[in-house]
């Protein structure tokens, strides 16, 4: 798995490059979890809003809800939850791309035609899949701090600038770059185990259903420990 | 004036003026030497349009579709009985003792083989008896456990990547179950070896793809997607595949199975006719027994992991050895156990 990945990340700077099959997959994954991404980002910034508020009036600092649930989406749920939005909507149709390709011997037939397979298919779903989850997570952070402005502002009555005030003096730099940097790393995270797990399947139509299923689970467990991680170190 | 075309031996013949077609029709009499020449004239020669040369004749009327067809089997006849009594080809790939277990299966045990270049070549035995694993040895996309594949005087084993990938581009292969490519329409998955390995224009690409589509006779398919098509049109889609890059050597792996009589006959004629014009080296695997021993040189037979025997395709047919007896005849009693 670690030599696929090896492999692979050589084949990035190698020519041929070929920034249609790259598009296609940028516009694969990120129209596949889009909608998804928006609705979860919604209604978890409004979750938090609600929660949050309960929370924190029990101890008067209402005021502070705006950088409250920022900081968890752009931190934590942000990336966390894009991951997950991802990993089910588009990256479980990768590896079960990957493993018909396989299967069907689509895969032995490139190889047969001098095409590395690797370079031809593997690179450009990997590429996609780093450069597209930041994108989808920064989206997920404006809706969801928007879900919470709709929950305390408009709901509960906090007023707007109290909201936003908080969160611009609140927010840091470094908050949206460990958050950037969380999405990278499950970019490539999932698109890794994923498109493998497809890459490598067997036994036909049964093996790419199980391949399918243990890319989705090992792409949830690897996210949430890295997310650890990533988190104790970066702090 | 046609390019001479190179042999892998190293020489070089230079190709008639009529072209392979037009010297077969005129040796056998059908047509007079000085039409062709007016065609060709018309036409404006090349390669591709002397290959051609058949067709036109067809379409202009000056011969009619059935006596090209004799006319070409009755060519490729005399090419067998030629190769029975004199069968001296240079081998272009070679199998030294391999092995290879799959599943604790002993799938080739120690196979000795020799594809004759510029012959066709067909490879039989029993189901399962690892036809297509040897095929794929051929080509590098099985390694062997023990043993060494040559394609020429180079040993495919401790070749790097991007040697074999040179190699490969030698070679063309059409797998068992098509292998098209699912998210591509049949034009350009036919296109697409071209559209990758050569920098012809894309102009060419669809002049190339549109004759090598109107061979296997799906010219109006261009646009269907692989999961509409029925088998039959698969396989010939893939055999267009494999056709279409003029590779030196051409691998199939059961282009007839599944297909009925008339499509599977066709595509023995069309194998035959593509060897006619360009003398690429095949290798047929086939179940088509007894039909295959009329559209081949040789023979290999794969029994039991090992090459059971080997040599022109009419020393076969009478072979005594009772497994190819038993298997030519499609006995259920004999040395092959079935039940
Ligand atoms: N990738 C593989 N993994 C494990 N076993 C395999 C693999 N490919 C083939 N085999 C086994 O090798 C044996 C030979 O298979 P092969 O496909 O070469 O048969 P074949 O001669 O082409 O048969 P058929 O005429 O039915 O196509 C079979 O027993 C098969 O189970
Ligand atoms: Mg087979």
């Amino acid at each position: 798995m670690f030599l696929f990945l090896f492999q692979v990340v050589i084949h990035f700077a190698l020519p041929p490059f070929r920034p249609r099959n790259l598009l296609q997959q940028i516009h694969f994954i990120g129209i596949r979890s889009l909608f998804v991404i928006i609705l979860t980002a919604v209604f978890t910034g409004m979750v938090l809003g609600l929660q949050g508020y309960y929370t924190l009036s029990r101890f008067g600092s209402e005021g502070l809800l705006g950088p409250a649930v920022a900081l968890s989406i752009i931190r934590e749920l942000g990336p966390v939850l894009t991951g997950f939005v991802v990993t089910g909507r588009a990256g479980s149709s990768l590896t079960s791309e990957m493993g018909v390709l396989r299967i069907k011997e689509q895969i032995d037939a490139l190889e047969t035609m001098g095409i590395n397979p690797l370079k031809y298919l593997v690179v450009p779903r990997m590429e996609a899949g780093i450069l597209t989850l930041p994108l989808l997570n920064a989206i997920f952070d404006v809706v969801g701090i928007f879900g919470g402005y709709l929950v305390a502002v408009q709901l509960l009555g906090l007023s707007s600038g109290t909201y936003f005030g908080g969160i611009e003096a609140n927010v840091s730099m470094h908050d949206i770059s460990v958050g950037l940097i969380k999405s990278f790393s499950f970019g490539l995270l999932i698109s890794w185990i994923c498109t493998y797990k497809g890459y490598v399947t067997k036994r036909g139509a049964e093996g790419v259903s199980k391949a399918v299923t243990s890319a989705v689970v090992l792409s949830f467990v690897m996210i949430l420990v890295w997310d650890y991680f990533i988190t104790s170190i970066m702090l | 004036m046609p390019e001479p075309t190179e042999h892998p031996n190293g020489s070089t013949t230079q190709p008639s003026a009529l072209g392979p077609i037009g010297d077969i029709l005129v040796a056998a009499g059908v047509v007079d030497k000085e039409r062709v020449h007016d065609l060709l004239k018309e036409h404006g020669g090349g390669r591709v349009e002397t290959e051609l040369v058949g067709e036109r004749l067809v379409e202009q009327g000056v011969i009619e579709r059935k006596d090209l067809l004799t006319t070409l089997h009755e060519a490729f006849r005399k090419e067998i009985e030629a190769y029975q009594d004199a069968p001296d080809s240079t081998p272009i790939l070679r199998f030294a003792g391999i092995k290879k277990t799959l599943d604790n299966r002993n799938v080739l045990d120690g196979v000795d083989l020799e594809i004759p270049a510029n012959k066709i070549t067909a490879i039989i035995g029993v189901s399962g008896g690892g036809k297509t694993v040897t095929l794929k040895h051929m080509i590098g996309l099985m390694k062997p456990d023990a043993g060494e594949v040559y394609v020429g005087d180079q040993a495919l084993g401790e070749l790097p990547n991007r040697k074999l990938n040179d190699i490969r581009k030698r070679f063309s292969m059409l797998f068992q179950g098509g292998a098209l490519f699912d998210s591509m329409n049949v034009f350009d998955n036919v296109a697409f070896p071209l559209r990758e390995k050569t920098k012809l224009s894309e102009e060419k690409i669809r002049k190339r793809v549109k004759q090598n589509l109107a061979r296997v006779n799906l010219g109006a398919m261009g646009g269907k997607f692989p999961d509409e098509l029925s088998g039959g049109m698969m396989k010939r889609v893939a055999l267009a595949r494999a056709m279409v890059t003029r590779p030196e050597i051409i691998l199939l792996d059961e282009p007839t199975a599944g297909l009925d009589p008339i499509i599977e006959h066709s595509i023995h004629h069309l194998i035959c006719d593509t060897f006619l014009r360009s003398r690429y080296t095949m290798v047929v695997i086939s179940h088509a027994v007894p039909a295959i021993f009329n559209f081949c040189h040789h023979v290999v037979v794969l029994h039991q992991g090992k090459v059971l025997e080997a040599g022109p395709s009419l020393d076969i047919v009478n072979s005594d050895n009772p497994v190819i007896r038993q298997f030519i005849n499609g006995e259920l009693h004999g040395p092959i156990k079935v039940i």
